[in-house]
């Protein structure tokens, strides 16, 4: 079966780069909208979503993750601050958590996969594992406060900034 | 011929960059524009009574003012404090009179279903109408329920404008810290 290992990253980018459009459509509707900072939940939800993209559209295991991880970082890191949500320290402090947070979410949902029931009827099994680990990164989250702890949360945009 | 997986990696990395790059670029001034309108329309709704305003330096020592708006009947003051989890900034429209005439919380992420209601809680917000920088919650002010800490911030946010907009700033200097 031929591998594909680029699929992860590239549903990765895809996902990013659709919610980046997203915010900038409705900034330009209504740039007074409170956008939620873009944090550990966030970066593990994107990560997630890659991670079950890969598995129900290319079915595989102990395909390698970590080759993902360097364009992943990238992806957390170039997307936001191409769609200006963020500046450039904080695209790179965004690229290394979101690179850390991904390598957690691949390490750990391909951890699930090699334990899963190989027959087709488990189809609900890779959604509900990424649930879990979706939920243990919100848990994970509410322990850190911000950039107090160094994970630097995306800076909302406002659209009242430099207005004048 | 087969390319190395980071190939497609790396055409959709820059295909999405420069897709949000470009669309950055040709929404930025319709964004702004669209901006500069609704902000007006918003200090023409804090501040009743005045149509024009002019941005005013502001010199004082209370580092969580982010900027003073003079108009006709008052002025509109922009500031920022420490909630439970990150900075909430409030727009208050402070009278000649000192009084706040009307005040909207542009930016809070607080806990989700808790402190984040502030931005949206007109009860609460209500209360702060017609108050002279003397709110206080817990006495005049019914906190949130389990958000108190974030209906404080909301508290030292109005009193604060409230006292640059009468310049008696040193009351309130200590807006931005946080000291419970």
């Amino acid at each position: 079966m031929k591998e594909r290992i680029w699929l992860l990253p590239v549903a990765l980018i895809v996902f990013l780069t659709t919610a980046l459009l997203t915010v900038i459509l409705i900034r330009l509707q209504n740039p007074f909208a409170v956008f939620p900072r873009f944090h550990v939940p966030y970066m593990a939800f994107f990560s997630l979503l890659a991670l079950l993209a890969e598995h129900y559209l290319a079915p595989g295991r102990d395909r390698p993750w970590l080759t993902a991880a360097i364009p992943a970082a990238l992806a957390f890191g170039l997307l936001p601050w191409a769609a200006a949500l963020a500046t450039p320290e904080q695209a790179l402090r965004l690229g290394a958590a979101g690179g850390v947070v991904f390598c957690v979410c691949a390490f750990s949902f391909r951890s699930l996969q090699r334990r899963w029931a190989r027959d087709p009827s488990a189809l609900l099994a890779p959604a509900v594992g990424a649930l879990g680990l979706f939920l243990a990164s919100q848990a994970f989250a509410s322990l850190l406060r911000g950039e107090k702890n160094g994970v630097s949360p995306l800076t909302s945009f406002r659209g009242y900034d430099n207005i004048y | 011929m087969t390319r190395r997986p980071w190939f497609w990696s790396a055409v959709a990395l820059a295909g999405a960059a420069a897709l949000l790059l470009a669309v950055t670029l040709l929404t930025a001034d319709i964004t702004r524009q669209r901006a500069r309108q609704q902000h007006l329309a918003l200090l023409q709704t804090l501040l009743p009574g005045s149509t024009e305003f002019t941005l005013v330096p502001y010199t004082g020592s209370d580092h969580g003012i982010r900027s003073v708006h003079q108009g006709q009947t008052g002025q509109v003051v922009e500031v920022s404090v420490q909630g439970y989890v990150d900075e909430v900034t409030v727009l208050v429209g402070v009278s000649s009179e000192g009084e706040v005439l009307g005040l909207m919380v542009l930016s809070a992420h607080e806990t989700p279903g808790l402190g984040n209601r502030v931005l949206s809680d007109t009860d609460f917000l209500c209360q702060f109408l017609h108050t002279t920088g003397q709110a206080q919650v817990g006495e005049d002010v019914m906190p949130i329920t389990g958000a108190t800490v974030s209906s404080r911030a909301v508290e030292r946010c109005v009193n604060a404008a409230v006292a640059v907009a009468t310049g008696t700033g040193d009351v309130t200097t200590e807006a931005t810290v946080w000291e419970e």
